[in-house]
C-alpha cells in the first residue's frame, strides 16, 4: 500500500494514520453535509413561512382581486374602500413574509458556510497533527489552506463581505419609510389614495427591499450630503471684506512691504498656507481669510496666535 | 490649494490692489468690478474646481 506521498520510507506511518485521518475526515463532511439544524440566531418560528406564503396566495387571488375592484357590479363604489384595504393588506403581507423568508436565508447560509468551513478546518489541522509523516502532514495542510482559501473566496464573491449587514439595514430602512406612505395612504379615502397610487407603493416596498433597492438609497444618500456639502462650499467662496487687528497683521506678515510694495513673503506665504490645510481650509484662498467677513474673524486671530504673529491693535 | 472662483465684495477703494495682489499671489485670474458706492466686487478664479456662484454676501 503506498504512502500519501508514494515513498516507501513513510509507508508505515501513513498506513497507521489513515484511519484516523478517514474517521476524522468523515465526521466532518457529516458535519457539513445532510444535517439539519436550526438556523444559527434565530429563535423556533410557530409557522412554516413556505407554506403560508402558498396558502395567501391561493386565498388571495390578486389579479382577480384588481379586476373585481374596478368592476363596479362586484365592488360598488361605497365597498371599493374596503377592497382597497384588503388588497393592498394581502400584498404587504405576502412582501414581508417572502422578504423574511430572503433575509434570513441569506444569513442562514453564510453562517452555515462559516460553520462548516470552520469545523472542516478543525477537522482536517486536527488530523495533520495526528498523522506521523510529514508528507502527510504537507497533503492535509495543503487540503487545509485550500478550504480556509474556497471559503474566503466565496464569501469575496458571493457574500459581499461585510456589506452584507449594511445592505439589509438599509432595506429595513428603506422598506419602513415606504411602509409609512402606505399606511397612510389607507387611512384615506379611495379618491385621495386611489388603488393604482397603491400599487405603485407596493412596488415601491417591495424594490426598498432588494440589494439594488439598497445600493441606489446608499447612492442617492451620498449624492444629497455631496450637494449638501458642495452648497456649504459655495456658501464661504463668496464674502465681504471686514478689516480688523488680526487680519491686518497676517496681511504685513505675508506682504512686509505694504503698503507700497504688495510683493508677498514667499517663505511666509507658505507658512500661512500650511497652517490653513492642517485646520481644514485647503479650498480656501489666504486673501479670503485674511479680508473676509465675520465668519473668518476667530479664523484670523487662531491663526496669528498659533503662528505666533505680532498684531497691532 | 484653492480652486473655482471666489469674491469679496465692498472692498475699500483704498484696499482694492492689496486684496487683487493677495488673491493673485495663489495664481488666481483676477478681476474687480466697481460698485455705485465706490467699493469693489473682486473676483478671483483659480484652476480646477467648481464655480461658486455670483450669490453675494
Amino acid at each position: 500500500m503506498r504512502g500519501l506521498d508514494g515513498v516507501s520510507g513513510r509507508m508505515a506511518t501513513s498506513v497507521r494514520a489513515q484511519p484516523l485521518v478517514a474517521w476524522t475526515l468523515a465526521l466532518v463532511a457529516g458535519a457539513g453535509v445532510g444535517c439539519s439544524w436550526r438556523r444559527p440566531g434565530f429563535p423556533h418560528q410557530s409557522y412554516d413561512t413556505k407554506q403560508q406564503i402558498r396558502d395567501l396566495e391561493k386565498t388571495f387571488d390578486l389579479s382577480q382581486m384588481i379586476r373585481d375592484y374596478y368592476d363596479d357590479k362586484v365592488t360598488p363604489p361605497e365597498r371599493k374602500r374596503d377592497a382597497r384595504d384588503k388588497l393592498v393588506s394581502a400584498r404587504l403581507a405576502l412582501i414581508d413574509l417572502n422578504y423574511d423568508d430572503f433575509v434570513s436565508q441569506f444569513s442562514f447560509e453564510k453562517q452555515t458556510l462559516d460553520s462548516v468551513s470552520d469545523i472542516t478546518e478543525l477537522g482536517l489541522n486536527l488530523a495533520t497533527t495526528a498523522v506521523g509523516g510529514a508528507s502527510a502532514k504537507t497533503v492535509l495542510g495543503a487540503v487545509s489552506a485550500g478550504v480556509t482559501g474556497s471559503k474566503i473566496a466565496v464569501d469575496k464573491n458571493f457574500f459581499y463581505e461585510k456589506t452584507t449587514p449594511v445592505l439589509v439595514t438599509t432595506m429595513n430602512a428603506a422598506r419602513k419609510t415606504v411602509l409609512i406612505a402606505i399606511v397612510t395612504g389607507m387611512k384615506q379615502t379611495v379618491a385621495d389614495y386611489p388603488l393604482t397610487q397603491g400599487l405603485s407603493d407596493l412596488d415601491a416596498y417591495y424594490f426598498a427591499g432588494t440589494f439594488v433597492g439598497a445600493l441606489q438609497s446608499i447612492q442617492a444618500d451620498g449624492g444629497a450630503k455631496e450637494v449638501k456639502a458642495d452648497e456649504t462650499l459655495n456658501d464661504i467662496r463668496n464674502t465681504t471684506y471686514l478689516s480688523d487687528a488680526s487680519g491686518r497683521a497676517l496681511q504685513k506678515y505675508w506682504m512686509p512691504g505694504l503698503p507700497e510694495d504688495k510683493t508677498t513673503d514667499k517663505a511666509h506665504q507658505a507658512q500661512i498656507r500650511k497652517w490653513m490645510d492642517a485646520h481644514g481650509l485647503k479650498d480656501l484662498p489666504i486673501q479670503t481669510l485674511v479680508t473676509g467677513d465675520k465668519r473668518f474673524a476667530n479664523l484670523r486671530q487662531q491663526a496669528v496666535e498659533e503662528l505666533h504673529i505680532p498684531v497691532t491693535p | 490649494m484653492p480652486t473655482g472662483v471666489h469674491t469679496q465684495d465692498r472692498v475699500p477703494d483704498k484696499d482694492v490692489d492689496t486684496v487683487v495682489a493677495g488673491y493673485e499671489a495663489e495664481g488666481a485670474t483676477v478681476t474687480k468690478k466697481r460698485n455705485a458706492d465706490g467699493t469693489w466686487e473682486v473676483m478671483a478664479t483659480y484652476p480646477g474646481g467648481k464655480s461658486g456662484g455670483g450669490d453675494r454676501q
